[in-house]
Order: C-alpha cells, then structure tokens, then sequence
C-alpha cells in the first residue's frame, strides 16, 4: 500500500493504522494509549493527524491506513491540538518532573539546597526515566503547564502482593485493563463507574487477589506511566542490560530476560519488548526469581563445622573438608539427595563423583515420591504444550493451574476461545475455571465414587453419573482429546487403574496426556544419575547403613539423622537441626550456564546462560564438585562435553521406564475418614518450590499467595465456623488433632479445606476431617 | 441469602448465558432485588462466564443501577431548572444535614435514600420533592420537617 506521510510517498503493510504506517516509516507520531499487543483504543487523543479528505484530526492509532491517502503530522493544527491534549492529561497529573528547572541536573547529581548528608531530589515516581508520559512531553515539547492543576488525592495502593498502584499518576490509557482482558484473559482489571468518578479495578473493593488477579504483570509492563510499580524494582532506574535466560521454578521453563542493573538481576521479564509483551509467565517467573537470587539469606562463603564452631573457610579448606570427612567411608555407606533444578552439566559430574570417588550408586532425588513415579512418567513421554493449544477437548484432572504452569493455563484459554471444549475436575477454581464448560468439584464422601465413573466414561463404559454426562457426550464426539493431569492425581486410591484408562483413550483418540511438574531438570536428573528410588535409600538411612549424606537440594530430612557426615549445598542455609558439618554455596538460576533436558516429548536440550556472577564465594555445582573430586585425587576435571550430554538422550527414555519399574507404583492408601465429618481436606504437596526451598519462606508477596501449612477455607464456610483470617482451625483425621491458621480464600468450594503441605514425599488423598 | 440466591437463580433462567444478556439481567435483578449486590455480580459473572470485574465495570458505568440495599423510602428532590430557581439545592442541603447522608447514598438505619432528579414535569408546583411516589409541591424547609416525619 502506498500513501503520502507529511509530503513523502511511502509503502506500508496492508491493514496497518496510520500510526502502524508512520511507525514502519520511521515517522514518530507521539502515542500513549496504543501499545503494539493490543487492539486500537483511541482513547489518549495524544497522536491526532490531519488527513486530506477526512473531517477534523482523527486520531491515527485508529484510522486505517488506505491506499493514496494523504496524512500529515506536523501541521500547526496538530500540533496545538497535541498540546492541549497533553496540557489536559498533565492538569490532572504531577508533573513537576516534567516543568522543574532543576529536572536535567537532578537526573545525574541531586543536589540540594539544605544542608544534609544525604542526596535528596524529588524520587516521587518510580518511572522517572522510562516513563512513556516523559518522553511523550519531551517530543511536543511542553515545558510549563499552562491550565491550573487539581491533584485527585486518591490513597496509593501497596497493601497487595508484588506490585503498587498510585492511580494520582494514571492517564487512563487502559492499557492495563486491555492487556489483562485481551492477552491474559483474566479481566481482573475495568473501568469503574463514569466521568470524574472514574477509577481502576475489580469489582467493589475486592483485592487483586480475590478478583483472580494472577500477578503475571503484564499490567505492569505495559503502564506507560508510574501509576503500577513493581515492588521489587521501585527505585531501581532504567535497566542497564537485559540478558536472556530461562525461568527454573517449573517444568515449563519459560523464556525470560533478567534486567540487570549494576551486576544485579533487579527483576524478570518475558521476553520481547521490556515495555510489554503480554504476560506469558506466572507470578513466580515474573515476580519472585529476583528476589530468590538477591536475597540477603542467600550462602556466600564454605564454612566447616570444628570443634570451636562454625568456620567460614576458602574452597580449598572447603574441599578438603569434604575429603577429609569422606575418607574411609566405603561407598555403600554414603548417600546423596540431588536437586532436579540443577543443570546437566551439574548432574554428569555430580555422577562421576558419584561414579569414580565415592563409589556409590546411593543416588536418589526426593523429586520422586513412590506415587508420583506413574504421573511423571507420562509428564515425561507427553508431547507438551502445543498438543494443549490445538486440541477441540480438553479435560483437566485436579491440575491446579493457581500461581503456576502459566503457559498451560494460557493455552487452555486460547484453546476454548478458538471453540475446544473444556472440562475441569478438581478441587479448585483457577485461571482456566470461567473457561469451563463444566466444573465438575467432587462432593464429600464421593470422591472414589466421581474417580470410578470417571474411568468408566473413559473407558466408554455407561456410566449414570449425571456430573459427567457431558463429559461423557464430548469425549465420544471429540476426535482428540487431551487430558492434563495435576500432580494430585497421584494422590487418588485409584490412580494407576484411571491412568490406565485415560492411556487408553489417548492412543484410541489420537489424543494427549500433559502433565506439568514442579521441577526444572527432573527429566535430565533422571537421565544423568538414574536414581535409586528415593524411599530404598531413606530406608538405608533410617537402618543406620550410611555414614555419610551428601544433599544438594531438597532435604527429606529437617533434623540430622543417625548418620556421621552431613555435606550441605544450597543457595540458603540448611535448616538447623540438620547440623551439616560442610555447608556449601551454590550459585542460583541466574548465575549458572548450562543446559536443562526439555521436560517432555522428543530429548531436546535448552541453554541457560549466566546473567550476573554468583554472589561472594558462591560457586555453580558442577564447579563445587569438580573442586571436590581435584581435592579426593582426580585428575582431569573439566566440564562435561557436548558428546557425554548428548549420549544421555540414549538413557532418557530408559532411565524414565525403569523409574517407573523401580517405584511400585500404588496411589496412597485412602486415610480413614471422620464419621459423618462435613469438610474434606485436600492436601497438595507445595509445588512452589527452588531446589527444595520454599518461596513463601523467602519472598513476601509468596508467604501471602501460596502459604504452606495453611488451611484455605472458603469464606462462607469460615463464616459459619466463625473463623477470620490468620484465626486457627482443629483439623481432625483417624483419631489425630492438628491446629492450623486459616487463610480465607474464594478459590476454595465450600465445605472444602485446602492445604499446601509442606512434606516433599507423602501425598495424601483427601479426606473428611472434623473441624473445631 | 437462600431467598436471594433463589431469585438470582430464576432470573439468571430468563436470559441466554452470553455477554449480551448482561444489561438486561442486571435491570431484572435490580428490579427484584432492588439492588445489585455482591453475591449477584458473582452469580451474574458465573452464569455468563464473565469476570466479576467485568460485570461491575459495566454496571457501575450507569447510574441505574445501585449496589446497596434500597432504604424503606426514596426521598428525591427535584433540581430541575425551575424547582432550582425557587430554592431546590436549599431543600437538598437541608436534608442532608436532617437527614445525616450526601446526595446519592441512603441513611445509615435504611429509613431514606436521598437523591436528585432533574424535572419531574410539574414546574408550576415548584419547588417539588418527592417521596416514594408521592409528589409534594411548593415545598419550604418548613414543609420539609413535617413531610419527611410521616415515613417511618
Ligand atoms: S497482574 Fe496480570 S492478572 Fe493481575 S491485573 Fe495485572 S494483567 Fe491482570
Ligand atoms: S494504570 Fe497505567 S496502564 Fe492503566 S490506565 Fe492508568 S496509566 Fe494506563
Ligand atoms: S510457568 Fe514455570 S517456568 Fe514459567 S514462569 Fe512460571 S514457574 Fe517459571
Ligand atoms: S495513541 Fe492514539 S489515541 Fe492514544
Ligand atoms: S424543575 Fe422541578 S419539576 Fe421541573
């Protein structure tokens, strides 16, 4: 298409906007509302042009670009239109950082005109120096407000998790509530009320959270101006660079890029423009993997337990420790836990220490829980996401798509939005949950019940249970189907005979089974290290048949078993009732360089590339254990090839079969239930999990959305409980007390108390509880 | 909340599940309910596969639709041009400070909500005020006392 921009012909893409059009061009058109992801809103007035044939001054994001169209953009009218546009919207915002005559020197020396010992400078807004609003001043070039100016006083908003809001700065360009509408479809965001009243939010005075608000940030990222700040890099200033890398807080391993300023990951984003692609990550990958490696707690330096304390030591000393305390110990009598959130280069040599030194194949992750195996086979075999995105049915099975496994939630919404059918069986309302056709919640005492028709109607069997009917009817007439399975699957008495049944239907259908999980690189531990199943080796520890524990991660044990050497290696300390006699710093997501196992189908490799430099001593694994195996006497350490990473996909598959033969696989015996007890428990083992450690125990705004050993309640049932929030509850089971505090949450059914345990290992299927 | 829930629930019946019957369903449930409560934008939203955000975000965009109980009686007085002219915002100012609540939001023990309308097309009785549907014309702040003391 061609057509004239202020005097010169130019070509643009058929269907652009006239902004699209000047944009292609190089032609900069001043904007504010409009942001590529979104559609065309018209609202901020800000980019008016004048086009030959057409009434007035439309506004170019929403005019059509057509064929010989004559526009112009830098007509005297335009620009006094744009003036007083921008003199409108400053009127109502504060603005000094646009009119004060200190603005250029305050940006770089922030002087003062008292005499303090500290530099002062008026940091009001978050944004200064990236703000869109700034620059949009800059390029009309308004230097000093001409209308009075009215301040909307309305209270900031930074009691909520992760980010604050200041509407005082907002220029109602709706790009938040847009973004959170079209690209997230979670609509926690609208326009309330009309005219001066005008404010932004969810319904009543309902927090984020309750709203369904899945703290991915996109609003954030897309605000033009300072009004939504993320908490964690409120000060922080522009990004100095932004570095490629990948989240490990799940089996999704998303994209991600690290803002980095002065050697620090100040925050995380998708990737993409930083100023908004919309928000393809969950709150963790968004919000909490900065936190997690700048954290105060974090292990900087060895240190050695010796008879006059704790000692902070050098790698050498460290190593040689580690040595010295391992000589003797024949290798059948040393254990060691690994982390699957550790890389592969980090598990080959992890299984040549193993391997050549230590002479032992006590290998195992507490990754790997005896019920879990099955599941996780079939996370491993199943083809992913796309399979999720293109498939006309989907059936979810107690998947919990809350704060977590965002790309599956995303793909779920997109699927139904282009007609698939969809259908959730769980215990809890999530992200995809106003996707449903139907939510099917299983009733107290039914569980067993709704599972065996579940296989029933699965198995195409008659089933009469009036719940699944229309699952029934859609599987029937789907030509695909794709199931995705929570890990509380597992959990279910019947897991292995419903498993059977829905491998069944997936080869007769040409259907899927996705199955996300909680770890980074479980697939590639499998392949690298073949673990022993974890509960043999917990059995050898409990019998006093090892001397010595190596954990990299995830401990199964808060308090030291009966065992003479225990090594510890984290990026945070070791609970202390461990009592490691060498604790080790590792180096954290952002700081290693290596590859991950893709989770799922094919063998595929992902690398991770370093952002910033571990903090003090601290050290990637695969360094600490090529430290360790120099100071025990091996020779020739380096990093493992590309040859020996790629000869695991040989393994992989193999590894992932005999996990399965080597966990006897049974769901958990149902737990005895309280006589005619009204509530169910439901117990998940907490997925949001960093090499074993807890986000909530690290990350404040984590602590407040996914609290571990907590009791959600639904909030009609606290009511009549007469239970508030942070109150306690008395849960009661097979003759056991155990008080609780209470979290109020509306994702909870009524007479449903939810748990996110905090034991690595034990699912447990639900059970009716009596409650006090 | 059982007779709530229930007549939500009927009205819900009325109206195709799409995001077209919003408008629609909320007048019916106001004009049931007499309001749109919090438990009804959940309802509504469930019902129409919608966000509660996105239900009130509409509603609250008209000015027909409230989101508290109504009070036992309306009390509205008329600002139009002429009720204005002959010392209307006088009897508004008046009743609000009787009355112990702003322009737009009811008192406190639910006997009066307290509004404006802008003509009620008797302008030769002005200044008007109307309670429930009981149209008082030639109103002073005398009158006003004695008017306002006959609802209970
Ligand atoms: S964080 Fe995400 S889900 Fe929450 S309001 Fe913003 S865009 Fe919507
Ligand atoms: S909060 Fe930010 S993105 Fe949302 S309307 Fe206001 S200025 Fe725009
Ligand atoms: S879905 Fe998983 S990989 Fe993606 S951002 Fe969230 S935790 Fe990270
Ligand atoms: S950018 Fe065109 S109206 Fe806002
Ligand atoms: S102005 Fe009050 S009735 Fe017309």
């Amino acid at each position: 298409m061609k057509l004239t921009i202020d005097g010169a012909e130019l070509s643009a893409r058929d269907g652009s906007s006239v902004l699209d059009a000047a944009q292609q061009n190089d032609i900069y058109i001043p904007h504010l509302c409009s942001h590529p992801e979104l559609s065309p809103y018209g609202g901020c007035r800000l980019c008016l042009v004048e086009v030959d044939g057409m009434p007035g001054c439309p506004p170019a994001c929403t005019t059509q670009a057509r064929e010989g169209m004559v526009v112009h953009t830098k007509t005297d009218a335009v620009r006094s239109l744009r003036c007083e546009v921008l003199q409108l919207m400053l009127s109502e915002h504060p603005a000094s950082c646009l009119v004060c005559p200190e603005s250029a020197e305050c940006a770089s020396y922030q002087g003062t005109i008292r005499k303090v010992g500290v530099t002062t400078g008026c940091r009001y807004c978050p944004k200064d120096s990236v703000c869109e609003l700034q620059a949009a001043a800059k390029s009309v070039g308004v230097t000093e407000l001409t209308l009075p100016t009215s301040y909307r006083d309305l209270p900031v908003e930074s009691g909520e998790e992760f980010y604050d809001r200041d509407y005082n700065l907002c220029i109602f360009c709706a790009r938040c509530v847009r973004i959170c509408q079209e690209q997230r479809q979670a609509a926690v965001l609208s326009f309330r009320q009309r005219g001066h009243l005008t404010t932004i939010g969810p319904a009543f005075e309902m927090s984020h959270r309750d709203a369904g608000c899945e703290f991915c940030g996109a609003c954030v990222s897309v605000c033009p101006t300072g009004a939504l700040s993320e908490k964690g890099r409120k000060w922080a200033g522009a990004a100095e660079r932004l570095a490629p890398s990948v989240c490990m807080l799940c089996s999704q391993q998303c994209d991600i890029q690290a803002v980095v300023v002065k050697d620090h990951v100040v925050a995380t984003l998708p990737p993409g423009d930083p100023r908004g692609t919309g928000g393809e990550l969950c709150v963790k990958g968004r919000f909490c993997l900065a936190d997690l490696a700048n954290h105060p707690d974090r292990l900087r330096v060895p240190t050695v337990q010796t008879a006059e304390g704790c000692e902070e030591v050098d790698w050498d000393r460290a190593t040689a420790a580690v040595a010295e305390k391992l000589r003797g110990i024949p290798g059948a009598r040393i254990a060691i836990y690994a982390s699957p959130d550790l890389l592969l280069e980090d598990l080959v040599t992890l299984r040549r220490l193993a391997d050549n030194v230590l002479h032992t194949d006590n290998v195992t992750t507490t990754a790997i829980a005896p019920e879990s195996g099955e599941l996780l086979s079939r996370s491993f075999a199943s083809p992913g996401l796309d399979a999720l995105a293109s498939s006309p049915c989907i059936v979810s099975l107690f998947f919990n798509g809350n704060y977590a496994y965002s790309p599956t939630t995303l793909a779920i919404k997109r699927a139904v939005n282009k007609g698939a059918r969809y259908f959730q069986i769980g215990w809890l309302r999530d992200p995809t949950s106003r996707f449903a056709s139907r939510r099917v919640t299983p009733k107290p005492g039914q569980e067993a019940a709704l599972v065996r028709d579940l296989i029933k109607v699965v198995s195409g069997r008659a089933s009469d249970s009036a719940d699944l009917a229309d699952i029934a009817e859609a599987l029937r007439a789907a030509e695909r189907t794709t199931f995705l399975l929570g890990m509380g699957v597992a959990c279910l008495p019947e897991a292995t005979e419903l498993l059977a049944a829905i491998d069944k239907i997936a080869e007769l259908k040409r259907g899927a089974v996705v199955a996300p999980h909680p770890h980074a690189n479980l697939l590639g531990l499998v392949a690298a290290l073949r673990p022993k199943p974890r509960e043999d080796v917990e059995r050898l520890v409990r019998n006093g048949k090892i001397d010595a524990l190596w954990i990299i991660g995830e401990s199964p044990f808060e308090k030291r078993p009966p065992v003479n050497v225990v090594i510890y290696q984290n990026t945070f300390p070791p609970p202390e009732q461990l009592a490691a006699d060498v604790v080790l710093p590792a180096a954290s997501w952002c700081e290693v360089t290596g590859s991950l196992a893709v989770a799922h189908g094919q063998w595929r490799l992902k690398t991770v590339q370093a952002a910033v430099r571990p903090p003090g001593l601290a050290r990637q694994d695969w360094e600490i254990f090529a430290k360790a195996l120099e100071a025990m006497g091996a020779r020739d350490v380096g990093t493992p090839s590309a040859e020996e990473l790629s000869a695991l996909a040989k393994d992989a598959q193999r590894a992932a079969a005999a996990l399965l033969a080597g966990h006897q696989v049974h769901g958990s015996a149902p737990a005895p239930a309280e006589e005619d007890a009204r509530h169910v428990l439901v117990r998940e083992v907490n997925p949001h999990r960093f090499r074993g450690l807890n986000l909530a125990d690290y990350i404040e705004g984590m602590a407040r959305l996914t609290p571990e050993e907590t009791l959600l309640v639904n909030p009609q049932d606290a009511a009549e409980l007469g239970v508030r929030d942070g109150d306690s509850l008395t849960v009661t089971a097979g003759g056991q007390s155990r008080p609780y505090p209470v979290r109020l949450d509306r994702k909870v059914a009524p007479a449903r108390l939810y748990l996110l345990s905090s034991s690595g290992g034990d699912m447990v299927s639900p059970v009716r509880v009596g409650v006090r | 909340m059982g007779a709530e829930n229930q007549s939500l629930q009927t009205v819900l019946g009325q109206f195709p599940a799409e995001a077209g019957s919003l408008i629609p369903i909320l007048q019916s449930v106001q004009a049931h309910l007499g309001y749109i409560s919090a438990q009804a934008v959940c309802e509504i939203a469930q019902a129409l596969r919608l966000t509660e955000s996105q239900v009130y975000g509409v509603a609250s965009f008209y000015a027909q639709f409230r989101f508290t109980p109504p009070a036992r009686h309306g009390i509205c007085v008329c600002l139009g041009t002429a009720c204005h002219v002959r010392g209307g915002e006088r009897l508004m100012e008046n009743l609000q400070r009787e009355l112990g609540a702003a322009m737009g939001t009811s008192t406190s023990d639910g006997r009066f909500d307290l509004d404006r309308v802008a003509c009620l097309g008797c302008c030769a009785l002005s200044p008007v005020v109307k309670v429930d549907s009981d149209i008082y014309s030639s109103v002073t702040t005398m009158k006003l006392k004695g008017i306002v003391n006959g609802y209970e």
